[in-house]
Order: structure tokens, then sequence, then C-alpha cells
């Protein structure tokens, strides 16, 4: 919902007139599929907003850019990835009982910690420059 | 002089579109056919540059009887050294008649054990190899005598496995990884110590699990015995686990793709297919290269069970892939087959001409699959 290209088709186009032509979008729009890892040509989700939202922008920039960011670690996030693990009750249990840690049925595998490396390495030039320009709106387009 | 020529009218040969072609392949499960043969540009250059000749210890069983076809096709003399008990050469399913004569005219054969070290060190500086490709070498003291008879060789090309890494919460496995001095596949690690100690010119592949026709480890054939049978698929835990199969056709393209390369001197390359797959997922893709309905699968935890010695399952029950990146970057490798495409050929060229290496054996299914039966 946060996503949809209602709420965002205001940002495209300002963006557009602004000349920016980076986005963020996000891996979770992938199909679920037996043969991992997503590249960028699987098979989306097309009731995913921000699938809406690329193929809106791809319509409105004859050049433009798309980063789908897995699971994102490192100061300042908004979401509880690392900070879980890290939450008191968790560092209390001493690493001989480690096993203690509650994980779901399975422990999933994630490659969240290299996804996290390689976007940070080669976006973070445009971010920082975004980032000035446009701050308030920055937030948003990170969904 | 004579030789030259007979090589170059060879080469002149009109080659055969594709090699190991699946002639039963099924349209409804392949979109998109593809030949899979050597890069026809480097086949000439390579041949007609620098043609070596190489010996292949374990040249007679899958891996091998893929690789010297490649290298005999491209203008390489190829020895093959076995014990002699199997035949030397056999026409492989798939492979036309003038395909197999022309390979089989060509081979040749040095009979021999490879434990009896004061023989393979005399037979072998008699005839004085440029090339070792070592497909079957498990421990470091086969290995020596080799060296030891070849003062002079180009290249060690080995068979190393990705079995050897250290088993790591971050996945997946690169070259740089630690590996693990006390696993099963140790021999592999001594042998590639060795060849840097010896300074050899050495390039060692690490493949994770191979897949293909002809297989000799009941990868793809557990699945396709359990298929055919129309039995549930038996998967331990929750059947997300990952793991990684690499086609035998794409496995033996990236050694003759090693040979004379700069770019594998002394260096280590992972193997295997381009993407990775899930327990449950690999039963689903077997079912389609096989043309089956999709299976019914069936999760258990194998704590509840005592297997004895026999095995329920053809993998180890945990996460295990590789990235193959430093082979696709530095020997300009990629692999030909996606999963199902290459499932599809292994189906067409054996299980599915009722060819198998081991027989069916149900005996752990069915104690999955009561115990199942009581607890509904």
């Amino acid at each position: 919902p946060r996503c949809s290209t209602c709420c965002r088709r205001p940002v495209v186009d300002w963006a557009k007139a602004a000349g920016v032509g980076q986005f963020v979008s996000s891996a979770g729009i992938y199909t679920p599929s037996d043969e991992p890892p997503h590249i960028e040509g699987d098979a989306v989700k097309e009731n995913a907003g921000h699938v809406s939202v690329e193929k809106y922008i791809a319509e409105q920039f004859g050049s433009w850019a798309s980063f789908r960011p897995q699971y994102m670690i490192g100061s300042g996030n908004n979401k509880d990835c690392e900070e879980w693990f890290f939450d008191s009750k968790i560092t209390q249990i001493p690493p001989t009982k480690f096993s203690q840690i509650p994980y779901p049925h399975t422990k999933i595998f994630s490659n969240s910690i290299q996804t996290g490396r390689v976007f940070k390495r080669d976006f973070g030039r445009e971010l920082r420059c975004l980032h000035v320009h446009v701050d308030l709106t920055l937030s948003r387009l990170i969904c | 002089m004579a030789a030259t020529a007979s090589l170059k009218s060879s080469l002149l040969l009109p080659s055969p579109i594709s090699d190991f072609s699946s002639a039963a392949l099924s349209i409804s499960t392949q979109a998109r056919r593809r030949s899979w043969q050597p890069r026809g540009a480097r086949m000439q250059v390579a041949a007609a540059a620098d043609s070596k000749n190489i010996l292949v210890m374990g040249g007679t069983r899958f891996i091998g009887v893929f690789l010297s076809r490649l290298l005999v096709k491209e203008g390489h003399q190829v020895t093959l050294f076995t014990r002699g008990k199997a035949p030397i050469t056999q026409q492989l399913p798939g492979e036309s008649d003038a395909e197999y004569a022309e390979f089989s005219s060509k081979v040749l054969h040095l009979k021999g054990d490879r434990q009896d070290f004061d023989f393979v060190k005399t037979s072998l500086a008699a005839k004085g190899f440029d090339v070792v490709y070592d497909i079957n070498g498990r421990e470091a003291v086969e290995v020596a005598p080799i060296l030891d008879a070849l003062p002079n060789l180009e290249q060690y090309i080995y068979c190393s496995s990705a079995g050897v890494y250290l088993k790591s919460d971050l996945l997946p496995h690169f070259e740089t990884d630690a590996v693990d001095p006390k696993s099963r596949h140790k021999g592999k690690l001594e042998t590639e110590s060795l060849l840097e100690t010896r300074d050899v010119n050495w390039t060692s592949i690490r493949p994770v699990y191979i897949y293909g026709p002809l297989n000799y480890n009941p990868v793809e054939e557990w699945f396709f015995h359990r298929l055919k049978a129309g039995r549930p698929i038996p998967v331990p835990g929750a059947g997300n686990q990952i793991t990684q199969l690499g086609h035998v056709k794409d496995l033996a393209t990236a050694f003759v793709l090693a040979l004379g390369n700069p770019k594998a001197s002394k260096q280590v390359f992972n193997i295997s297919g381009a993407k990775y797959v899930t327990f449950d997922g690999l039963a689903r893709a077997c079912a389609k290269a096989g043309g089956f309905p999709e299976p019914e699968i069936v999760h258990y935890n194998p704590k509840d069970f005592d297997f004895g010695k026999k095995k329920a399952f053809p993998f180890r029950d945990q996460h295990f892939f590789a990235s193959i990146e430093k082979a696709t970057l530095e020997l300009g490798w990629k692999p030909e087959y996606d999963l199902v495409e290459g499932l599809t050929d292994s189906y067409n060229l054996d299980f599915g001409r009722g060819t198998f290496r081991k027989a069916a054996d149900f005996t752990t299914d069915d104690m999955i699959l009561g115990k199942k039966l009581v607890s509904v």
C-alpha cells in the first residue's frame, strides 16, 4: 500500500523534471522460486506496488536505473534486522547456548549481509547526491 | 610431417553440428533447443596452433568420457590410462556412429594400475606427455610418480571437489574460503598441496554436485527412480535446504578452457550450475525433466530414524553451494545448461532409456512413509 503507483506518481514526475533517474525498489517483488538467487530477469509479482512503480518509471524515462535491495543492515536502520539480534535479551544469552536463540521452524538462509555490502558500495555515491538535494523526498523513495 | 598432414586433414572433415545431441529431446519440456559444442573459433585456433599430447587418468567414466571427446575433437592426442577391465571406449547415447568411429580411432590407450607406482613412473616416462588431466585421483601419493615421470610437464589439471571447504555460515563458498583439513576429501587437499610444493603448473577444478547422463552417483537418478515408480519423495527437514548441481558437459567444457590458459596457472576454480536449488525444488525439477506429474513430497526428521548404513537421501542435510564467479571471469566459461534443461538431457540420454547405475532401493522410503502413516 505504501508503495503504490498512485502515491509515487508525483515523486516520479518530479524526479523526471529534475533529471534524476535512479530509484530504489525492492528484492521483495520477486516471485518465490525453487532456484535462488534471484537475478534481475526473474519473474516478479504483478500485484506488488514496486512493480507498478517500476513500470511507470520505465514509461516516463528513456534512461533509468532501479535498485532492488534485499535485507539492508547498517547504522540508522529503520527496520529490525540486526537490531533483533542485538536486543538485550538475546545478548544476555552466553555463546554456549546460542542454540536457544528462537528461530522459525528451520533456519532460513539469507544473503542479506553480502547484499548490504554490495548495495552500499555501489549506491553510496548516488545516495549522497540525492540526499543533499532532496532530503525529505528521498526518505519516501526508500520504502 | 605425416602426423601434421593427418591432423590437418582431420580438421577439414565436416564436424557434426553438435556433440552428444539429445536425440530424444522432448519439445514440450524444453522451449529452446541448444547445441552443446566447443567454440568453433577456439577449436580451430587451439588445434592448429597448439596440439597437445595429453594423458587422461580416469578417462573412461562420466566426466572423463565427455572430456576426452572434447579434447580429441580439438585435435589433441589423447591417451587414456585405464586398468583395461572395462572397454576403453564405448558409444555414448545420442552419439552418432560416425562421431564414435572418429573418436575411437584416434584415442590411445595405456594399460596399467595407477596404484602400481613403479609401473606408472616407467611407462609415463617412456611416453612423455605434455599435459595430464587427473579426473580420478584421490590421494597425493598417486600423483607423485606421475610428476616424477614427467619433469617437462606443461600443466597438471586436477579434479578436486567443493567438498574440501570448511562448513561455513556464510555462503556461497569462494575459492579463497577456508578448507577443512579433516574432511573426507582431504586427499584432494593434500594433492593440491603437493602440486603447489612441487612447483608444477597446476589447475584445480572443484565441482559441487555433478549430474548428467552416465552419472555414477545417484543424484538425479535417485529422484527418477521414485518418480517412475509413482512414489512420494521423502525429503529431510523442511525441504528448503539450498544445494547446487552442475552438468557434466559444462564441467568438461571448463576443464578444456583451462588447458594452456595462463589465467588457469596455479589457480582453483569452483564449477557448478549458475543457480542454486532447494531440495523440494530439485524434486520438482526432476519431475519436469522426465515428464512426470508434480510429486508428492513428504518431509521427515532424520533423527526419528535409524537407517543404518543406508543413505536415505542423496544430499547432505545442509546448505551447500559455491560461487562460480571466478571461473566465469577468468576462464570465460559459463554453464550452458540450466537445471531443468540439464536434467532433461540426463533423463533423455540415460534413465529415460532404461539405463541406470544403481537399482531402485526403497527400503528407507518405506521406513519413512510407514512411520508417517502410523502418525496420521
